[in-house]
């Protein structure tokens, strides 16, 4: 997949952009506060039709503006061009374009955009909390996969009628049937997104192993586990998945009642890294949970180029000044011969060679504005006054 | 927000006009101005048309659709196979199945959705009219027409746990392949319950 050009208006505090990008790879120098960080933002908010930092939509929108606009050209594998457009307002329900024809869900426009993240919150991947985990997993299958995406948008539906049943009604012993509902709801939707996980899984290990072995050679071996709040023995098959399911809800019904919110299904389940079979969040040291945190994220790559047949685009912001030289020559030249780059960083040393390399362009970001510049050196003169 | 219009009279109507669904600030001021220029009886005839709809529309007793009388036009007719009862959500829905005319039953409608999120229980919902007329009317088959969405889906479910144990049929509407639609432009999570719903051929 390649992203070939964009259009922002009212996005953050950028200016009016109209960007076409280089196929391979694209600098923007910056600052901080000037916007770097909004502009990767507005590029990848097609991919999901929300943004991947998990903003509130209101909040993309211009200050002093009553609507938003994100455009996005780019093209398959096959050359095959698309268009993904959307319009946020203030007020009112959001509204996505698939080339060019309304489309009602998200769920629509997966399967174009593909986008990994790399940016320092990424870096401590390993390290930081599940929740941040899940997420991981749930952006590689969603990318991936439309009817992923679909199921969890729905399951996320349907835990939050939950949730909320649980708080106004939860001690009401009257209301058993309506929580058994919501509960047949939970295990609909959920039970896919357990299976889907589980299964990829294996993969994933392996090309996470992989990587690891390449950043840290002879780092010992990296392996991945997921702990299921569904069941205590491992569970692969779907109506296996939906028994456990039913039982662990019917056995917590009593505690969900009185702690008045949902305590079972896979929004609880764990990712588990593990270094030489040990968790790695407690027993690694910080250079190691840094490398197993990149080496996940470049088998996110991976996996979703196995799902798809198409290579995401590679972002990276500001993640550099977490690596040393070395490790970020070696990351960008493997990520830069397979994957469109898009680079942010308020360092020139971090891209130094970079601007060389064929195709490669580059922006200063000042103020919400981009100006190219052809060498470093105009940069240079940018970034310092 | 809307410019001064200069008169207050004028701007509140633009003001109310657009709190309509699907009639933004523009479109209220164009109607408002409109009802302004034309004819003063236009105006008149509308707020009377207004006013009469309020005064004398109502909800059915029975099911709950759209009547002026006591029961509406479909729970009259004699005609109606009593035995079969159509679960729908809003009174529309009763207008589109009705356009298709292929459901020579009666209808439900409930008023809403189960929604904790919206405030929407069960007692919100006409459900104990429900179990009603299944007790009493000698229902034998209840078709639930609900929406394929979250809440939708767990108003069914919830429908069918309400009328188990009493002896009644309950079934749902399949959902499926549009009539004349290609394939190719099936989502799949419509394919598959497409394909787990498939009927014999011959």
């Amino acid at each position: 997949m390649l992203l070939k050009s964009v259009k922002l208006n009212n996005f953050r505090n950028l200016d009016k952009i109209e960007l076409d990008v280089s196929p391979q790879i694209n600098i923007f120098l910056g600052r901080n506060g000037q916007g770097k960080t909004n502009l990767l933002e507005g590029l990848s908010y097609l991919a999901l039709g929300r943004s991947h930092r998990g903003s509130l939509d209101r909040d993309i929108i211009r200050f002093d503006a009553e609507i938003a606009h994100v455009g996005i050209v780019g093209e398959d594998s096959q050359s095959d061009p698309f268009r993904l457009d959307a319009a946020v307002p203030r007020e009112g329900k959001k509204k996505l374009k698939l080339d060019g024809q309304a489309v009602p869900r998200r769920s629509d426009l997966v399967g174009h955009l593909s986008i990994v993240h790399f940016d320092p919150d990424e870096v401590h991947l390993t390290k930081g909390s599940p929740d941040h985990r899940r997420r991981f997993l749930d952006y590689t299958l969603s990318i991936g996969s439309k009817e992923y995406f679909r199921q969890l948008l729905s399951y996320r539906r349907a835990l939050a009628q939950k949730n909320r049943f649980l708080k106004h009604y939860g001690s009401h012993s009257s209301a058993a049937d309506e929580l058994e509902v919501w509960d047949e709801e939970l295990i609909r939707f959920g039970s896919p997104l357990i299976q889907a996980r589980m299964e990829i899984l294996a993969p994933l290990e392996h090309a996470a192993a992989e990587s690891y072995e390449a950043l840290a050679p002879e780092g010992g071996a990296l392996s991945l586990s997921i702990e299921t709040t569904v069941s205590q023995t491992p569970v692969r098959e779907l109506d296996e998945i939906e028994q456990a399911f039913r039982k662990s809800l019917e056995r917590l019904r009593p505690k969900e009642r009185l702690a008045r919110h949902s305590l079972v299904g896979p929004h609880r389940d764990h990712l588990e890294v593990d270094l030489r079979a040990r968790p790695i969040r407690t027993y690694g040291s910080q250079g190691e949970n840094r490398s197993a945190s990149i080496a996940l994220k470049l088998a996110q790559a991976e996996l979703i180029y196995r799902q798809t047949d198409e290579r995401p685009a590679v972002f990276l912001d500001d993640i550099f000044s977490e690596l040393d030289r070395t490790r970020t020559e070696a990351l960008q030249k493997w990520l830069h011969r397979r994957h469109q780059l898009f680079v942010a960083t308020a360092r020139i040393d971090d891209v130094r060679g970079m601007e060389q390399w064929s195709k490669a362009r580059t922006w200063i970001i000042r103020d919400g504005g981009l100006t190219e510049v052809d060498d470093l050196q105009r940069a240079q003169a940018y970034l310092e006054n | 927000m809307s410019a001064s219009l200069g008169s207050p009279r004028l701007e509140r109507l633009v003001k109310v006009l657009s709190r309509l669904p699907g009639i933004g600030s523009k479109s209220a001021t164009r109607i408002a101005l409109h009802l302004l220029q034309a004819h003063a009886t236009d105006a008149e005839t509308l707020a009377q048309a207004m006013v009469e709809m309020r005064t004398h529309v109502r909800a059915c007793d029975r099911c709950g659709a759209i009547t002026e009388e006591p029961e509406c036009v479909i729970c009259r007719d004699p005609r109606r196979n009593p035995s079969v009862l159509c679960i729908v959500e809003q009174p529309t829905d009763v207008f589109s199945l009705e356009r298709a005319a292929i459901f020579r039953g009666r209808y439900h409608v409930l008023g809403g959705l189960l929604s904790p999120l919206d405030g929407v229980e069960p007692d919100d919902l006409r459900l104990h009219a429900l179990r009603h007329r299944v007790e009493e009317e000698g229902v034998e088959e209840v078709v639930v027409a609900l929406s394929a969405s979250v809440e939708g889906e767990a108003t069914s479910l919830y429908v069918a746990r309400l009328l188990e144990g009493h002896s009644v049929r309950t079934s749902r509407l399949a959902t499926g392949i549009p009539v004349g639609g290609h394939l190719e432009f099936v989502d799949d999570v419509t394919l598959e319950r497409a394909f787990s719903g498939r009927l014999p051929l011959v």
